[in-house]
């Protein structure tokens, strides 16, 4: 499954969305339920799922689908 | 169920999971976490969440890191005597803490997750080697949960999270970047573990512990198969693989002290194997600690089946240990009561198969479990006896029965508890009481409670009756007769009500009251009233009028007042 998808397939299914309500624009803003905490909680998912470790000081910047993606992409390259 | 959980880390990273984890293993639990940092403010405020919660089972963990603050990182900033004193400050803070909890919440457990360092060292070489260094100040407050659990032994449970970050490895528990963060330390691939761990002891305190390890022979107490092997070829003994049946074979020996019964269910010709339990020079477990021996060519559904008839105890209070996957997917599916371990992987991985095995655990030993496996042994030789009589009078005489029987003695609360919670058999109403209840019993003045030892010529007993009666005027009611299994048939039963009868009609009492509630178990006990003299009231109830019958037994009777 290509990065993008199962990104999204994740974030939906944490925040209990709709896949097609989830694509790279959406961020921290724009969902009700991504607070701080549930933050953390996701990039834990995130990271188990893909076999990363975001470094400390990325993990409280991230909060878009895109910044999170482009992240992976850098520490899987 | 409720569990309330006070930790001094923040628990919202890991609350929601743990539900869930529960729940997919119990019904019927909640969970309450405090917020983070509010763990001492909690306790303090009566009016607090967490007492109106009424937890059964408090889980208190709190890292040695947050307990000693800022100080821990640089603890040179203080001199020795400051180092004391601080040492001195946290153990009164610990013992305040758990003295408010138990003089507020009378009936609740109280779990401690002992001391750890998160780090391997924050001074490097010089933690473990200087005076009151960090190592010192960790087991110090180690020996300190100990006394604090000898002032609340009823209360106090400590639980080994030192072990588990031992045995998982600091470097896989903990995750400094979430620490940073969200001040929960715990790296995600750890939760699991630390659930499990949390889980083991709420299921320890929890659930009725078993009563018999049923083992196979070959591949399992030693390697090889005897019947084609023959007893110098088998793996017993020596080093290597030999060696670590021998330490298998002593794990279960642990158990047996723990006043588990051992039995053995193995297909194999009896002698073969007996000579391997008797002569084999490496031999742990000689034929005198199993309680029952199985070694046939019946089917080993049929053998547990027979052995728990034999031992008188429930299929859900066996445990069976086989390498054979096949044999244990057949007990599965016949007697899913009984708990399966199939052993994998050699006998290195054994030990630790059985001991993580949380139903076999238990929190605290009674006499009567250190004496358990030596009673057995008397059992048998009773039984023995009791075939060369003919007449049962004869074979009672011949016992030369003595009982003990003590009214109110506090130092018997623990066993009367433990018999309410487990004796289905000999059971009149079989009413379950946790220790605090009895103690309720003991201090209101309303109450007698009875407990019965027996010893005979073959050894002692131990406590194996107990009846609890409400004293009202002029009215005694029977709340609670019961009688351990392994003494049915000695009539201690009637010795214990004459001399109840007795105690009556000094107090002037004109009618003793009697309850039968039935149950699938309490068979042996429907016909206890009627046979005593008593007439029946309604379907349940019994009474018995002064002047009181008085029955016949063998029994040599010492009252301790």
């Amino acid at each position: 499954m290509p990065i993008d998808s199962k990104l999204i397939f994740l974030i939906a299914k944490h925040f209990n969305l709709k896949q097609k309500d989830v694509n790279l624009n959406t961020s921290k803003d724009l969902i009700e339920d991504w607070d701080s905490l549930e933050h953390i909680k996701l990039i834990l998912e995130i990271e188990e799922e893909f076999k990363i470790k975001f470094p400390l000081d990325v993990v409280p910047n991230i909060i878009s689908v895109r910044a999170i993606k482009n992240e992976i992409e850098k520490l899987k390259v | 169920m409720n569990i309330a959980f006070l930790t001094s880390y923040n628990a919202d990273l890991i609350k929601k999971d743990f539900d869930k984890f529960l729940l997919s293993r119990e019904k019927n639990v909640n969970c309450w976490w405090n917020n983070y940092g509010t763990q001492e403010l909690v306790v303090l405020d009566k009016k607090s969440l967490f007492y109106s919660f009424k937890p059964d089972i408090i889980i208190i963990h709190l890292e040695i890191e947050w307990l000693l603050g800022d100080f821990i990182s640089d603890i040179l900033s203080l001199n020795i005597q400051e180092r004391i004193n601080k040492t001195e400050e946290t153990k009164s803070r610990l013992t305040s803490l758990i003295t408010i909890i138990t003089e507020n919440l009378d009936n609740a457990k109280i779990v401690i997750e002992n001391y750890t360092l998160r780090n391997k060292a924050y001074l490097g070489a010089l933690d473990i080697n200087i005076e009151f260094g960090l190592f010192e100040i960790v087991q110090l407050l180690n020996a300190h949960l100990l006394s604090l659990k000898k002032m609340y032994p009823d209360k106090i449970i400590l639980n080994d999270y030192a072990g588990l970050i031992k045995n998982f490895g600091g470097e896989n528990s903990f995750d400094y970047r979430i620490f940073h963060l969200a001040k929960n330390p715990f790296a995600k691939s750890f939760y699991l573990e630390l659930f499990k761990h949390y889980y083991s002891i709420i299921t320890i305190l929890t659930k009725p512990r078993k009563k018999c390890l049923v083992v196979d022979l070959d591949n399992t107490l030693w390697g090889g198969i005897i019947g084609q092997d023959g007893m110098e070829n088998i793996e017993l003994g020596g080093s290597g693989m030999g060696e670590a049946y021998v330490r298998f074979q002593k794990c279960l020996f642990n158990y047996y002290r723990k006043g588990i019964f051992l039995a053995i269910c193995s297909k194999n010709n009896y002698a073969d194997a007996i000579e391997v339990i008797n002569k084999h020079p490496d031999m742990v477990l000689r034929k005198e600690y199993f309680s029952s021996l199985r070694i046939n060519w019946n089917d080993k559904v049929t053998n547990i089946r027979s052995i728990a008839e034999e031992l008188n105890i429930g299929m859900d209070s066996l445990v069976f240990v086989d390498d054979n996957p096949a044999e244990c997917e057949l007990v599965r599916q016949h007697l899913p009561e009984v708990e399966v371990i199939n052993l994998i992987d050699g006998p290195i991985n054994y030990v630790n198969q059985i001991n993580s095995v949380d139903s076999l655990n238990t929190i605290f030993l009674t006499d009567e479990d250190l004496n358990r496996n030596k009673i057995h042994i008397a059992d048998v030789q009773r039984k023995k006896l009791e075939e060369n009589y003919t007449n049962l009078d004869d074979y009672l005489s011949s016992l030369e029965m003595l009982a003990y029987i003590s009214i109110n003695d506090p130092s018997h609360i623990q066993r009367v508890s433990q018999l309410t919670q487990k004796t289905n058999q000999f059971n009149l109403t079989t009413r379950r009481y946790t220790i605090e209840e009895i103690k309720k019993f003991l201090s209101d003045n309303n109450h007698k409670i009875y407990t019965l030892r027996l010893i005979d010529k073959f050894g002692d007993n131990g406590i194996v009756l107990v009846a609890i009666i409400e004293l009202r005027k002029e009215m005694w009611i029977i709340d609670t007769f019961l009688m351990s299994c392994r003494v049915i048939g000695r009539q201690a039963e009637t010795a214990l009500l004459n001399s109840i009868l007795e105690d009556a009609s000094k107090s002037n009492v004109t009618i003793v009251l009697g309850e039968f509630i039935k149950t699938k178990k309490n068979e042996p006990a429907e016909d206890f009233y009627s046979k005593h003299g008593f007439t029946n009231q309604s379907t349940n109830e019994w009474s018995i009028k002064f002047p009181f019958t008085i029955n016949k037994h063998f029994i040599k009777i010492n009252r301790e007042m």
